[in-house]
């Protein structure tokens, strides 16, 4: 995919670039808007990526995947340009967390039960702060598995790591989410806190 | 019931299951193992569930037309 090719010609890049690249612009705007949880900020990122792509089009195979060649190039401009400046600082100690991962609470049926009722309680905005509140690492697989259905080998290429750390964080970060989602659910009361006390909301 | 030095064992499967990450082979073993234990099934269950109130959560964004021209506008 990323090897040096002959030079093309103009008409051939924007063909290729009509054809290959632009029909994955939803997807692309849908992860960096995920990403920075800002509108404009998502649309200048999806549009250094476009750039960057048609810059770089030699390097892409045409009938490749090029869903995930511009998706490895929105991360990389996300790390290097975008994070830095982000509004969305990484809020939560992972490691905390993770360590539910790693004890036995996973084959307590408890745990499992209590879940369950939190999904069928749970509204949509629940879910998406507590994927914002997230560290970038873990909730980037979480939106290339989840969200964009990508395999653990084109998690690999795009993350530039290898397949057991994709599966491994991936198991990790969607442990985090539960977790944060089940404290969250307890802060407001679990059974009944739906359109309770907002200011406890603004917490997670 | 599944023992609880399998359990992270078996929540992996899991997740490859639902990650499209199994062989065939696998995923038939697979699926034999969790209808032989109503619990287990449950367990496949409830994390499709979080699967599917995710994606159905999770808005995905609209491009306006003006984004692709200010692109293209760029570019050629």
């Amino acid at each position: 995919m990323m090897e040096d090719k002959s030079p093309i010609s103009r008409e051939k890049k924007i063909e290729i670039f009509e054809n290959e690249l632009l029909p994955h612009i939803e997807a692309l705007k849908t992860f960096a808007f995920y990403l920075t949880y800002d509108e404009e900020e998502a649309n200048d990122l999806v549009q250094d990526t476009y750039l960057k792509a048609f810059r770089f089009i030699e390097k892409y195979d045409k009938g490749t995947n090029a869903k995930a060649w511009l998706f490895k190039i929105l991360k990389n401009a996300y790390i290097n340009e975008y994070r830095k400046k982000s509004k969305q600082p990484d809020k939560v100690d992972f490691e905390e967390v993770i360590n539910y991962h790693e004890s036995d609470d996973l084959a307590q049926n408890k745990y499992y039960d209590l879940e369950e009722q939190i999904v069928e309680n749970m509204m949509g905005d629940e879910i998406v702060r507590a994927l914002n509140s997230l560290p970038s690492e873990f909730k980037t697989v979480i939106l290339l598995a989840d969200i964009e259905n990508f395999s653990y080998k084109e998690m690999a290429v795009i993350l530039d790591i290898p397949v057991g750390t994709v599966r491994s964080r991936l198991f990790r970060a969607r442990n985090m989410l539960k977790e944060l989602l089940k404290k969250y659910a307890f802060s407001l009361g679990y059974k009944d806190y739906r359109g309770q006390n907002k200011e406890e909301e603004e917490e997670l | 019931m599944i023992e609880k030095n399998n359990a992270l064992n078996f929540i992996n499967k899991v997740h490859a299951y639902l990650d499209n990450a199994l062989s065939e082979n696998e995923s038939s073993q697979f699926i034999k193992t969790i209808h032989s234990d109503p619990a287990l099934l449950a367990i496949l269950n409830r994390e499709r569930n979080m699967r599917t109130f995710m994606k159905n959560n999770l808005e995905r964004k609209t491009v306006q037309n003006k984004l692709i021209e200010s692109i293209k506008g760029q570019l050629y």
